[in-house]
């Protein structure tokens, strides 16, 4: 997959020409808190997290009040359920349940006299990272001078697949150096079969890499439900469209977020200079 | 009670029943533009004695059938000298007239006793006429003259800065009919919505009918916007062009053979590239970023009774770098003509046209492992078309005709390289005949009550081949059938009827009311308020129903001091069905199933327009104030919440004033204010996986805030030979730098991610442009 977004981005930027930005004030108004519940299940040895916190309006800070004493409940659906218990507040453990291909899980949230609910499915297999490769790149006026990298992975032709790519460098988080800004890497790097199935998947990561660097990179499987969930999110992290709205969750009950079954592997390089 | 109805159909037809033996003769011909031999699309044409008269058609053509006895005719056309012309008619008479235009000699602009009160006198209604000389001299972003964004300083037109659409009395930007030269034009935009594909300079007349729509056009739900080519100067040879801040232009034209034949052929590019291809640094070099227009038309006079019309239309923009990244889209568009004369009375125009809109996305690869793939789609018409008008009398005109149009839709292709990792594949394509018949007649019932009446019925049906998918409230494919080549899936059809009624009060003042039903069954899906190349045409289907709008308009007109200013208020209501938006989260592009992802749903909207024109004098321009409001309703948003929709606006003003300073120079400036279209705006916020994520709750319940801007211009005309002139166009942009909100963006604050901020982004500050035009005569 090489779709170059950088220069497309850029070369629309010279066509705005005589922009300009400019900080405003705004009255959005105060509104009720909503809730906002992440939950995940994976492939993965648990426990397994689940964070419930409230929205704010948009003139405060950035601190979401922790949903303190909710009964959380998880089960799939050959029978198996979880212990769930509060370690933090507002952070909740999920024990005893394994993540398994092919099943799906539930879990159910009350807090306040409100329940709500959401399902998803454990794609059927595992799909290994096959291999990580990078190739220098020289510095032209749409990419930075550094090392590039691009994960492989084989795609079933039987179903339809949705994918997710995490990648840190050295342990963290990445940052893009843009114009001035630093900006932090959201991890949502999605792309799903519909062009590509049957195919050895190649995707290409924009982050500029350097030698010495520790890459690590997730490929996520998740069900077509998670994927319009992260697809709407990124939509809204992006410009939003004509018309915003909140991301499609499959929570039932006006609960923001979402509860993902998600399969996971693994595969990490270090970049070797020349 | 027979007698009656008689007497009815009589006053109807206008049957002499009372001077059966009186000996009637016509007078026909075409009127022209006596420097150039271009046909005047809507003259006067006056029979002074009888004070009764007509107007030019499309083709310049007009019939009177009058009594026998001596007239004088008086032909005037706004912008032109009058002409008298005196005839004797004692058997049919055929004239040419030619009208001399008062910019050949700017120094006496004279305001004529008989300078046309059209506005008063016609049957139309939401009827607004852009002179082409007013598009010349109306500053506009870049020194580009554009008779969209022109267009926009009329009441009840309504567009963004930086947006190619444009709304009609709350209509959707795909409720425009745009023509030109008959042939519909499916994305009117380049350079992402800054400029529109009709270079003035191969432009003679265009209207927009946003109100009363006359039978004769149909297939969109809002306003037709027609646009004719100019056909060339059968005179004499001539080239003009221009230099301008970021396009060139020329035309060239002349007769084939004079005074019957002519051609013209204009060509626009713009050569921000040129400059790239100049700079030192390979990237830049390599980066292609251009737009062309090329417009041609010739015209052949076979005899008086016959003549052939060809044009077409060739746009394109190229967007890409180097080899890695390509994206190109254009029309293009042909119209065949044939005007043939039965009689002096009977005009029939054939038309056979061809539209294409297409684009191609283009993904250049690495070479051997990894090669490149394109994305493509289109839309193609062709269609004929006949049209009849017959002039039955100067109080009785009869337009009738047929037409129809075969679509094909190719929504999306792709096709690889032979190492592409990307899958070929084909979205399926579509196709639909649609067809209509009208009538419409023009009716001087007195001299006090002028009609316009018509019905169209149109007709549409989805044909195959292809597999028709149904679907369920979630958008699930429930069904999957099958259908052969041209076997027919879904047909739809109705009724439009149309009617505009004129109440003359004096010679300065009327009120007119209209009703008319449009019916619409092609749809644009957009995910964009602004419109972008990729913006996808579907048609009517069995998911998805034609729109069709119900317009109640109503006007009182007032001219002043002989014409000099005309005035109107204008109301309308307009009830709009099967509305078309988008489910959350909708995926629009290249997606078989893309009807699952509509929302159906109605709305309305309702004004008051206000319009106050100055003619003549040094002084000239207008001013025009909208009052509207818009709102839709979907049981799919906010559960069946009213809302305001985007292109909403309360309050919408616009000045534009033209100054002859002198012999050398003119002045013009224009002003617009408008309220702020209404958005969605976040309410709150929360976090998923660290990331700050806006909440969003009712659709469109904030606003921009309001739009101001005021542009300048001054045009000065250099040395003036007998075969060379030129001028100097001077403008600038935005000239108080008003920051416009272009978007506004919500987001964490880069060195405090405690904190978020709210983002103006705004374009164009002051924007300066100079541009020269030159003609060689």
């Amino acid at each position: 997959m090489k779709l170059k977004i950088k220069p497309v981005l850029r070369l629309l930027g010279c066509m705005a020409l005589v922009s300009c930005e400019e900080v405003i004030d705004l009255d959005l108004g105060e509104n009720e808190p909503r809730m906002v519940i992440e939950g995940t299940v994976t492939t993965d040895q648990g426990p397994y997290t689940v964070k419930i916190n409230q929205s704010v309006d948009y003139g405060e800070l950035n601190e979401f009040p922790p949903v303190s004493g909710a009964t959380i409940s998880v089960k799939d659906d050959q029978g198996a359920t979880a212990t769930v218990v509060e370690v933090d507040e507002g952070i909740y453990s999920v024990r005893d349940i394994q993540g398994q291909n092919g099943r799906s899980y539930t879990m159910e949230v009350s807090y306040n006299g409100e329940t709500y609910q959401a399902s998803s499915s454990l794609p059927p297999t595992v799909i290994p990272i096959q291999s990580l490769e990078y190739t220098f790149e020289e510095e032209t006026l749409f990419i930075d001078e550094g090392y590039y990298l691009t994960a492989y992975f084989a795609d079933p032709i039987e179903e339809t697949n949705y994918y997710r790519l995490r990648i840190f460098v050295n342990g963290e988080v990445y940052y893009f150096e843009r114009d001035d800004n630093r900006v932090r890497d959201d991890n949502f790097w999605l792309i799903n079969d519909k062009f590509f199935n049957g195919k050895v998947m190649d995707f290409e990561f924009p982050h500029t890499l350097k030698a010495g660097d520790k890459v690590d990179v997730e490929l996520h499987q998740v069900d077509r439900t998670t994927f319009d969930y992260y697809r709407t999110l990124v939509e809204l992290m992006g410009v939003g469209g004509v018309a915003p709205a909140n991301p499609l969750s499959n929570w039932s009950n006006g609960a923001l977020g979402y509860f993902g079954a998600i399969s996971v592997s693994y595969a990490s390089i270090v970049i070797e200079g020349e | 009670m027979y007698i009656k109805l008689y007497c009815l159909m009589a006053a109807m037809w206008g049957i002499p029943f009372l001077s059966v033996a009186q000996e009637r003769f016509t007078v026909s011909g075409n009127v022209r533009d006596g420097d150039n031999g271009e046909e005047l699309i809507g003259a006067t044409v006056l029979v002074q004695e009888l004070n009764t008269g007509g107007v030019t058609n499309e083709y310049g053509f007009f019939s009177l059938t009058l009594p026998k006895g001596q007239y004088n005719l008086v032909i005037s056309f706004v912008g032109y000298e009058s002409v008298t012309e005196p005839i004797l008619l004692d058997e049919n008479l055929r004239l040419n007239i030619e009208l001399m235009s008062q910019s050949s000699n700017l120094e006496e602009v004279v305001v004529t006793s008989d300078r046309p009160d059209a506005n008063v006198r016609s049957t139309s209604i939401g009827v607004n006429k852009l002179d082409v000389r007013e598009i010349e001299v109306v500053p506009v972003v870049f020194g580009e003259k554009d008779i969209i964004k022109t267009l926009q300083f009329f009441p009840g037109i309504k567009s963004s800065e930086g947006g190619g659409g444009f709304f009609v009395r709350g209509g959707s930007a795909d409720q425009n009919l745009i023509m030109l030269d008959e042939a519909p034009v499916y994305n009117a935009s380049h350079l992402l919505g800054f400029f529109s594909v009709f270079n003035s300079d191969a432009i003679k007349d265009l209207s927009i009918y946003k109100g009363h729509i006359p039978a004769e056009y149909g297939g969109r739900a809002s306003s037709v916007l027609d646009i004719r080519m100019k056909d060339g100067n059968s005179k004499k040879f001539n080239a003009s062009g221009g230099i301008g801040l970021i396009s060139s232009r020329l035309a060239l034209e002349g007769p084939i053979e004079k005074d019957k034949s002519s051609f013209i052929v204009s060509g626009r590019r713009t050569y921000a590239d040129v400059f790239l291809k100049l700079s030192n640094n390979e990237d830049l070099s390599n980066s292609i970023l251009y737009f062309y227009d090329l417009n041609a038309k010739a015209n052949y006079q076979l005899n008086p009774n016959n003549r052939i019309y060809l044009s077409g239309y060739f746009g394109r923009d190229k967007f890409g770098f180097a080899d890695v990244f390509g994206f190109d889209w254009g029309n293009t568009t042909a119209t065949l003509r044939w005007n043939h004369l039965f009689n002096d009375k009977l005009f029939l125009n054939s038309t056979v046209l061809f539209s294409d809109y297409n684009y191609e996305v283009d993904i250049g690869g690495d070479e051997g492992e990894n090669n490149g793939f394109r994305i493509t789609s289109a839309i193609r018409d062709f269609s004929i078309k006949e049209d009849f008008d017959y002039f039955i009398n100067p109080r009785n005109t009869l337009k009738f005709g047929a037409n129809l149009i075969r679509h094909s839709f190719m929504p999306g292709a792709i096709t690889t390289d032979q190492f592409a990792d990307v899958n070929a594949s084909e979205l399926q394509k579509k196709a639909a005949w649609e067809g209509a018949l009208y009538a419409s007649h023009d009716l001087e019932l007195s001299r006090r009550f002028l009609a316009n009446y018509g019905l169209r019925y149109s007709y549409f049906a989805q044909v195959g081949p292809g597999d028709i998918f149904t679907y369920n409230e979630n958008g699930e494919v429930t069904n999957i059938e099958r259908y052969g080549s041209g076997e027919v899936v879904q047909t739809y059809g109705g009724l439009e009827p149309r009617i505009g009624l004129t109440h003359v009060l004096n010679d300065e003042s009327s009120v007119k009311a209209s009703f008319g039903r449009n019916r619409q069954y092609l749809h644009l899906l957009s995910n964009s308020n602004s419109g972008t190349p990729i913006d996808l045409w579907i048609p009517s289907s069995n998911n998805v129903k034609p729109q069709f709008v119900d317009q109640y308009a109503a006007g009182y007109y007032r001219n002043f001091q002989n014409n000099t200013f005309e005035s109107s208020v204008e109301l309308y209501y307009k009830d709009m069905q099967n509305q078309i938006d988008y489910k959350t989260g909708a995926e629009l592009v290249y997606n078989e199933n893309v009807e699952s992802q509509l929302l159906f749903g109605k709305g309305w909207s309702y004004g008051a327009e206000f319009f106050l024109k100055k003619n003549s004098g040094d002084l000239t321009g207008w001013i025009s104030y909208t009052w509207s409001k818009t709102e839709r309703k979907f049981a799919g948003v906010d559960q069946g919440r009213v809302y305001p929709a985007n292109q909403d606006r309360r309050h919408d003003l616009a000045v534009v004033g033209i100054y002859q300073l002198n012999s050398k120079w003119t002045l013009s400036a224009s002003f617009v204010y408008y309220t702020g279209n209404a958005v969605t705006f976040p309410i709150g916020k929360y976090e998923v996986e660290g990331k700050v994520i806006n909440l969003y709750d009712k659709r469109n319940a904030n606003r921009y805030p309001d739009y101001h801007r005021l542009d300048l211009g001054a045009t000065l005309q250099l040395k003036e030979t007998n075969n060379f002139s030129s001028d100097i166009n001077f403008s600038v942009y935005n000239a108080y730098a008003r920051k416009n909100a272009y978007s506004i963006n919500f987001r964490e604050v880069a060195e405090d991610p405690s904190r978020t901020e709210v983002v103006k982004l705004s374009l164009f500050n002051i924007l300066p442009s100079i541009t020269y035009n030159f003609k060689f005569k």
